[in-house]
């Protein structure tokens, strides 16, 4: 298994990282988040009907 | 399903006919890259098939894991890479630091910055253990030797220097990897890895180009920086009483931001070892700070490398 060297170095802000690749790292949570409340709202949307 | 085996010692070649695979068995040790470039070649595997999936032996993929890559296959793809997990372990080794802390670093490095790259198109690596190709391209880039000990980086650097294709990530698509579980094997691969990217860095002048890649590269690598030496510099100024320094603030900030990723990460992986393992996760942070400054090194005293043989991780149930 090989896999990304920034792995553990993407952490908690600022001291460990993330300041200058903030609006990266914000766009793709904004990306997971839409992508979880979707499939929240799937799930409601196919338990009611 | 081809298997190659790389002159393994145990039954793999065995098992795996037993279970249908169309195996390739190696009389000698070659390493990754030269043993699947003897698989591609050997099985025609680019002249049959439009696409293919490289794992490694250590990798349990979903049953859809196929179907999910396939749909991020749109036009312009070249390299399509899946969700990393680290795979559950059982009984005593679900309080392995080690694996809680590698169960905490691939969710929150896929949540934030893979799925951000993904999005710009600007991904400076993949999972070697769970992705498919575009077989068109992979004939473009496949080398019977890669000049970088991670092969994967050197396919990655090429296709996004080349302009070969996107690379995506499809985080539907998911696998199970074993991760290192002694301190000596977690510091083994972390520091090969690492080598491998510097090498893709120094290799292919990432940084070096007007593109959003470089740009984005090179601020990571800004980012790295500050990782290694944010700590360091703060407790210095400390001791030199710099009026603007507290170190208090520092601890505080630090150990707020480590208990609010690890909480979210223990409820979005359902694993609440890695909020039980705060203070180990907390070192082993630290000691990744050395491998990055030895991987450093050793990628600007071997930039390139002849033969990609290593010993891998002892894996687990």
């Amino acid at each position: 298994m090989s896999s990304p060297a920034s792995v553990e170095a993407a952490g908690p802000l600022p001291f460990t990282g993330g300041i200058f690749t903030v609006p990266i790292m914000l766009l793709g949570l904004l990306l997971t988040l839409s992508a979880f409340l979707m499939a929240v709202f799937r799930k409601v949307r196919e338990s009611r009907s | 399903m081809f298997v190659v085996s790389d002159a393994s010692t145990d039954r793999t070649v065995e098992v795996a006919r037993a279970a249908g695979a169309s195996v390739l068995p190696l009389t000698t040790n070659v390493g990754k890259p030269t043993a699947l470039y003897t698989l591609i070649t050997a099985a025609r595997i680019v002249e049959r098939f439009d696409y293919v999936t490289i794992l490694d032996d250590d990798t349990i993929v979903a049953d859809d894991f196929v179907a999910k890559c396939l749909e991020s296959f749109r036009d312009g793809v070249a390299i399509v890479t899946g969700r990393t997990e680290s795979r559950r372990p059982h009984g005593r080794s679900r309080l392995n630091p080690l694996l809680a802390s590698r169960a905490f670093a691939y969710w929150r490095y896929q949540v934030t910055l893979r799925r951000g790259q993904s999005a710009l198109g600007v991904m400076n690596c993949i999972s070697g253990s769970n992705s498919m190709f575009r077989t068109s391209i992979l004939a473009e880039v496949i080398l019977p030797q890669t000049p970088y000990i991670v092969d994967d980086t050197y396919w990655t650097m090429e296709v996004q220097r080349r302009k070969l294709g996107k690379i995506v990530y499809a985080p539907a698509a998911v696998a199970a990897v074993c991760d290192p579980t002694t301190p000596r094997d977690w510091y083994k691969q972390n520091l090969r890895w690492l080598w491998g990217t510097f090498q893709g860095i120094i290799g292919h002048r990432v940084g070096s180009r007007a593109t959003l890649f470089d740009v984005t590269a090179v601020l990571l690598m800004l980012d790295w920086i500050l990782y290694v030496f944010g700590a360091p510099t703060v407790i210095a100024l400390f001791i030199l009483n710099h009026p603007f320094t507290s170190v208090q603030h520092y601890v505080l900030f630090y150990v707020a931001g480590l208990g609010a990723w690890l909480t979210v990460a223990s409820l979005a992986t359902r694993r609440p070892e890695i909020v039980l393992m705060a203070p180990a996760i907390a070192v082993l942070d630290v000691v990744y700070r050395v491998v990055f400054v030895h991987a450093a090194i050793k990628a600007i005293r071997r930039p390139r490398v002849e033969s990609c043989t290593w010993s891998s991780p002892k894996r687990y149930a």
